[in-house]
């Protein structure tokens, strides 16, 4: 141990016990002897606090780096060979986990099935939020790409409990009279949900179902959909379902049209 | 020896329940070596702790010193002394060398408070080389005297001599003291400064509380933490005698506020400032954002503070990676890290390269600006480095050093968001290690900084 080191393990041994216990050591011969002799240390209760004032100052000044290590993972691991997800992107997945979560399985498997790379932004959000979902995480590793092998290797707590497996992801239950119109044409679906919500056959009691039908409607349905619901009659009790079912197929049409904007990868 | 009436002890109780309080500590039996000659009335106090109090009063003119923790000034233990004295229960004595030793520390002048404050010249109104920015000292200066201004300095030094007087109780008894692991120690101490109006060293004392017990060195940083409180403290009572940029730096450390006006009246730094990085940490019942700003062509740095208490929103405005061509406004002090934003003359793009240093240029950038300002707890940096693991721990590394991190959860964003490949980071220096804050790629800047609870603060 050095000299320094001695006499900070002094000073430190010195304020833990106290002066009246124990004197306060001297320091080494150097820059803070000089130190003790200009600022006129005079022995009192206070010495140790003066002097390990100015051997802080004087570390935390001449802060050293340690000696250099070596990298421990291999830069021919992650030579990304599909295009990275842009900032749009993940800029929409946060609106989706934090606005409509219920978007979150159709974002993954339009990412798999496009073959974009998550960001590295989205890549420990993506795992520490699927973790725990056997069926999800399937998908997230094919997302993330070789940097999941790194990320639980060097963080073996990291890893899912179970090896994950492909699974179907769970219906959305929706109403009968929307479901048969789901993967039709437009129009039919836009007039029913529509009319029901000007007719009160549908009402805030159906939010999750209607939900679920947004949510899972032919992606060509999405734009006009929300066009429709923004004129909504504003006086009706259901003006703000219109509203949150207009944004959220807005979100989910931006979401699948950024998704399938990917570029040429050489 | 020229004696005092009961009615001059009574006047000088700062409050009639130190007055009171001074009664039942009035008796022969709860005192030792007390004496006084024509200058100097001493003694040793019996108190609650197992250590006596050394009371010593100059009663010419009149100062008072005792080593107990209370804020006030006179104490309840030095106006007993006064009434053993009147009561005729202290001797005519020599003055004996241990306390002559004492004397010295008596307060070098007490009355009227005015008279405590530093002379203001007109010097203090330019700090040398810093381009003209402003100094506390209009603030401290700009108001006639005898104005609140008088009383807050007085306050302020009444505080730092409180501060003083508890870290010497810490220095005599020990941090082994079981006190030490009462939060309401601390707490109590805290409070007091903020009666004085130095909260920046409330704080300090709130956020070393938090050391205590933690990690095995926790002695070694509680140690270096008073060690500082010392520094400052004592800065705080000669501001006078340094110079003037250092004082700015100690006043603002200290807690002493300055008008946004009065910051705003200073002399622009127009630049391209990168918005380097950005760290939340609660402080007491109030969450601070810093936010680094890295001026392309100055290559400072700077720092804009928002604070939102319990429900309410952060400011979001500078979003980390975006770069802004504006005016910044520096507060005073010698390196003026905290600043705000003025007028944008619009928005810029995102470098291309992020200006980062080598680990060892890293080290030495922030050392510089700690040797301007000792008592800095947060310093940024941005380094082209690497994460990597050594046989301590998670570390930042390039060919020719490394730099430890604070926690195993900084690693871990930091692998994700790098795959542990060389990348500009912009690193927070702290006491207790490296903080990353923002990995900065060629197309992208990616926010890893300590975020505020969302459940008390909306960011």
């Amino acid at each position: 141990m050095s000299e320094l080191a001695d006499y900070v393990n002094g000073l430190v041994t010195t304020l833990l016990l106290g002066t009246d216990r124990t004197p306060a050591p001297d320091p080494p011969s150097g820059p803070l002897a000089q130190f003790d002799a200009d600022i006129g240390v005079d022995g009192t209760h206070q010495t140790p606090l003066q002097r390990i004032a100015a051997v802080t100052a004087a570390r935390r000044a001449g802060w050293q780096p340690h000696p250099p290590v070596a990298p421990t993972i291999s830069p021919t691991t992650l030579a990304a060979s599909r295009p990275v997800a842009t900032q749009a992107i993940a800029a929409t997945w946060r609106q989706i986990v934090s606005d409509w979560p219920l978007l979150e399985d159709e974002w993954l498997a339009t990412m798999v099935e496009t073959g974009w790379l998550a960001g590295p932004e989205l890549t420990l959000p993506l795992v520490l939020r699927h973790r725990g979902n056997v069926r999800r995480m399937t998908m997230v590793a094919v997302v993330c790409g070789p940097i999941i092998d790194v990320l639980f290797s060097e963080f073996p707590d990291l890893a899912p409990r179970r090896k994950p497996a492909a699974a179907d992801p769970p219906e959305l239950i929706t109403v009968q009279a929307l479901r048969t119109l789901l993967a039709g044409p437009p129009s039919p679906f836009i007039d029913e949900l529509v009319d029901g919500l000007h007719r009160l056959r549908y009402n805030p009691t159906h939010r999750a179902v209607l939900e679920h039908a947004v949510a899972t409607v032919n992606p060509a349905t999405l734009l006009p959909l929300a066009a429709a619901l923004d004129d909504t009659d504003r006086t009706l009790p259901s003006i703000g379902l219109a509203f949150a079912l207009a944004e959220l197929a807005r979100l989910r049409h931006q979401a699948l049209t950024e998704l399938h904007a990917i570029p040429e990868h050489p | 020896m020229q004696r005092w009436q009961i009615e001059q002890v009574v006047a000088a109780a700062p409050r009639p329940a130190i007055f009171a309080g001074a009664q039942p500590l009035a008796v022969p039996g709860r005192w030792a070596t007390v004496g006084a000659d024509d200058r100097l009335v001493w003694g040793r106090c019996a108190g609650s702790r197992a250590e006596p109090y050394d009371v010593v009063i100059d009663h010419t003119r009149p100062a008072y010193f005792c080593s107990c923790p209370s804020r006030a000034v006179p104490c309840k233990h030095a106006i007993a002394l006064l009434l053993l004295w009147v009561r005729g229960h202290v001797p005519a004595a020599q003055l004996p060398p241990s306390i002559a030793a004492l004397a010295v520390r008596l307060p070098k002048d007490v009355a009227p408070p005015s008279a405590a404050v530093p002379p203001i010249t007109e010097s203090d109104r330019t700090v040398p080389g810093q381009g003209g920015q402003l100094t506390i000292s209009p603030d401290l200066a700009g108001t006639p005297p005898n104005s609140g201004r008088d009383e807050r300095v007085a306050r302020m030094h009444a505080g730092l001599r409180d501060l003083l007087r508890w870290l010497d109780d810490r220095a005599r008894f020990g941090l082994s003291d079981p006190s030490l692991a009462r939060y309401a120690t601390w707490d109590d101490l805290a409070a007091r400064l903020v009666d004085a109006q130095v909260g920046g060293l409330a704080n300090r004392v709130r956020r070393l509380a938090g050391l205590v017990g933690v990690g095995h060195d926790w002695h070694r940083r509680v140690a270096e933490e008073l060690g500082m409180l010392w520094v400052l403290a004592n800065g705080g009572l000669n501001l006078s005698t340094l110079p003037t940029d250092l004082a700015d730096s100690v006043a603002m450390a200290l807690g002493w506020q300055v008008r946004t006006a009065t910051v705003l009246d200073g002399a622009p730094e127009t630049d391209r400032w990168l918005v380097a990085g950005r760290s939340d940490t609660r402080e007491d019942r109030i969450e601070v954002r810093r936010v680094w700003l890295y001026g392309l062509a100055t290559r400072r740095w700077a720092m804009v503070l928002s604070f939102a208490a319990y429900r309410q929103s952060l400011d979001g405005s500078l979003a980390v990676g975006s770069v802004l061509h504006a005016d910044l406004f520096r507060y005073p002090g010698r390196i003026g890290l905290r600043a705000i934003v003025g007028l944008h003359h619009g928005p810029s793009d995102y470098p291309s390269i992020a200006p980062a240093l080598s680990v060892v240029d890293g080290c030495a950038a922030v050392g510089s600006l700690i040797a301007a300002e000792p008592w800095l707890e947060h310093v940024p940096v941005t380094v082209l480095a690497a994460v990597t693991r050594s046989s301590n721990g998670w570390v930042l590394s390039d060919e020719f050093g490394s730099i430890p991190l604070v926690g195993q959860a900084d690693a871990l964003q930091l692998v994700a968001a790098t795959g542990g490949q060389p990348a500009a980071l912009t690193v927070e220096w702290t006491p207790h290690g490296v903080i990353p804050l923002t990995v900065h790629l060629p197309d992208r800047a990616i926010d890893i900084g300590p975020r505020a609870d969302p459940s008390f603060a909306a960011a």
